[in-house]
């Protein structure tokens, strides 16, 4: 029974890992240990030994249940089916890897390392190896999170996934970011839709100076505007960044245009679209997406800065001193410097 | 409570290891390290407790099982925090000792020492106790004022935490300035920790605060809001502080 194929290795670790950057602090304290699990159900006192377990109904319900509730991203969910499972067959190894993956996603990280170690007991995995990295990696584990890529790495060695996970790491806690963008290229020769191991390395490139080659590693995967899909937004914010910066602002424009009409509702695709209109400037587009930025997240100070800097530009001294006083207090805000 | 120092644990996990990185920056200073998974896992247990009396084992055990961890100055953080709330101020006491030992800066440990000589002054301090709770309770602030957002950490837990450290920073030098009869600046503390976290027991005293002052009207509306905040010990002190702030005296 193969759970988690190499091709669902690489969606997880593609979708899911965006979430890699919460850290410890994401971990919650509530009801972390394994056991006890949820009451058994009467099917789970019927469920005697491991075969008669996995013929049994019950368990193929809670087992396309889990399905479902991964496909949901419903984690807090997905834990209680898990531990419904394992409850119910303690030697399933698929039990203990969702299980795992809801702590995982809920930042319970060392619930869910002691998961996929008990899934590992069962069933050596490719994808569970790469998971008890990820945990490993949350909790900054140098030498843990490299045993598992190796392991991971020899079982499984054509998933990207795995190559995209080492480079973040050393992308996020060694700031090297030449031998990130090692790993980063060798998981988009195993996957070249790799889209975040694709925007990780252009970023490893800013990084090292090599500006035009970022930019063509991006546009190369952003491609014609008509085959453009909710998957290149994130591309094209990185693209629209990095023009801005190389001074192509009718390129920056385009692309932050179409970003905007890829994703209408995400408040940093709203401000990459001002600040390139700011740039070409288009006040009257800059105005409408900084505004529209500021109310999509509250919480967002660059919008401020930018419509101070409008109003400033057009003598409204009164709007643009509100504006930087609330840029100033966001910023000082996401800093954790108020008081 | 002990949710709150739950979330205050996790934020000084981080905070020590990476404020070092990116502040003071000591080379190869990074998050702690496990050195075998079974240590790690030791660790977890403590932070997976479910209660103070379970988290004060679990960091028991640790200690005596992995005396060199890196990790050791925040299990006796935990355990600090657990002994606290399980009301074991002898030992809480004893814990932020070795705390301050290993990190004179940990703001947790300063704190809950500020907190514990604010209750308790002992004997062998005589008058030197109140410079005991204000340097304890100042050197927190300070340290916490230097502390930026730890990378990775999402922004508002980080101010959340913090926040809850400076209130009881503030709360226990607005404890300190009633005591000694300095209304005003004990006014003044308490109007900061209420500020940054409202609870009923800050605004209790802030009520007694501007009582002493003559602000009976501050006095009332600071005494009504730690009716309403509680717990229902504080909500019942508070009654009775309304009542006496409506009585003639005043």
């Amino acid at each position: 029974m193969m759970w988690i194929s190499p091709a669902r290795c690489s969606r997880l670790s593609a979708v899911l890992l965006v979430l890699v950057s919460l850290f410890l602090l994401r971990y919650r304290a509530s009801a972390q240990s394994l056991a006890p699990f949820s009451i058994p159900s009467q099917a789970a006192a019927r469920a005697s030994d491991h075969d008669s377990c996995r013929s049994n109904p019950s368990v193929l319900a809670i087992e396309g249940q889990i399905r479902r509730l991964v496909n949901l991203a419903q984690w807090s969910d997905l834990e209680k089916a898990g531990a419904e499972l394992t409850s119910f067959c303690p030697d399933s190894d698929f039990g203990y890897h969702w299980l795992g993956v809801g702590y995982l996603r809920q930042g319970r990280s060392f619930a869910a390392i002691r998961a996929f170690e008990e899934s590992l007991q069962r069933r050596d995995d490719a994808g569970a190896h790469l998971l008890l990295a990820e945990a490993y990696f949350k909790l900054g584990q140098d030498q843990f999170f490299w045993e598992e890529i190796e392991i991971a790495k020899k079982m499984a060695p054509e998933e990207s996934g795995i190559y995209y996970l080492a480079g973040l790491y050393v992308f996020q806690t060694e700031d090297a970011y030449d031998k990130a963008a090692v790993w980063f290229r060798q998981a988009l020769e195993r996957n070249s839709g790799h889209v975040l191991a694709r925007c990780y390395l252009a970023l490893c490139l800013r990084a090292l100076q090599q500006d035009l080659e970022a930019a063509s590693l991006l546009l190369e995967a952003v491609g014609p505007e008509s085959r453009a899909g909710a998957e290149s937004v994130i591309l094209l914010q990185l693209l629209v960044s990095l023009e801005l910066d190389l001074g192509r602002t009718s390129e920056a424009f385009a692309h932050a245009t179409l970003a905007a009409r890829l994703a209408p509702g995400s408040a940093k695709v709203q401000l990459g679209l001002g600040r390139a209109a700011w740039h070409i400037q288009d006040q009257g587009i800059a105005l409408h997406a900084l505004k529209t930025a500021a109310k999509l997240d509250p919480r967002l100070p660059d919008p401020h800065y930018l419509l101070g800097r409008i109003y400033a530009a057009q003598g409204d001294g009164r709007g643009a001193a509100e504006e930087l006083a609330r840029f100033k207090e966001l910023k000082e805000r996401a800093r954790g410097t108020d008081q | 409570m002990a949710q709150t120092n739950r979330t205050v644990l996790f934020a000084l996990l981080l905070i020590c290891p990476m404020a070092a990185q990116t502040i003071v920056q000591p080379a190869g200073k990074r998050v702690p390290q496990a050195k075998t998974r079974e240590e790690l896992d030791a660790f977890g247990m403590i932070l997976d407790a479910v209660s103070p009396q379970s988290t004060l084992e679990a960091a028991e055990q640790y200690r005596a099982r992995f005396p060199n961890s890196e990790f050791l100055e925040y299990a006796c953080v935990a355990e600090m925090q657990a002994a606290m709330d399980l009301s074991r101020v002898q030992l809480a006491d004893e814990l932020a000792s070795i705390v301050l030992k290993r990190n004179p800066n940990n703001p947790e440990a300063l704190i809950t020492r500020a907190e514990i000589l604010i209750v308790r002054p002992p004997d062998s301090l005589g008058t030197a106790w109140a410079s005991a709770v204000e340097d304890n309770a100042r050197t927190a602030l300070d340290r916490l004022r230097v502390l930026s957002a730890p990378p990775f950490t999402s922004p508002d837990t980080w101010v959340e935490t913090k926040q809850s450290m400076l209130s009881r920073a503030h709360l226990v030098l607005g404890q300190l300035f009633m005591n000694k009869g300095q209304h005003e600046e004990a006014v003044s503390e308490l109007k900061t920790a209420v500020a940054l976290v409202p609870s009923g027991n800050a605004f209790l005293l802030l009520s007694r605060a501007y009582g002493k002052t003559n602000q009976i009207n501050d006095a009332l509306t600071a005494a009504t809001m730690a009716l309403s905040l509680g717990p229902s010990a504080v909500s019942d002190m508070a009654a009775r502080e309304i009542q006496a702030l409506k009585s003639p005296r005043f």
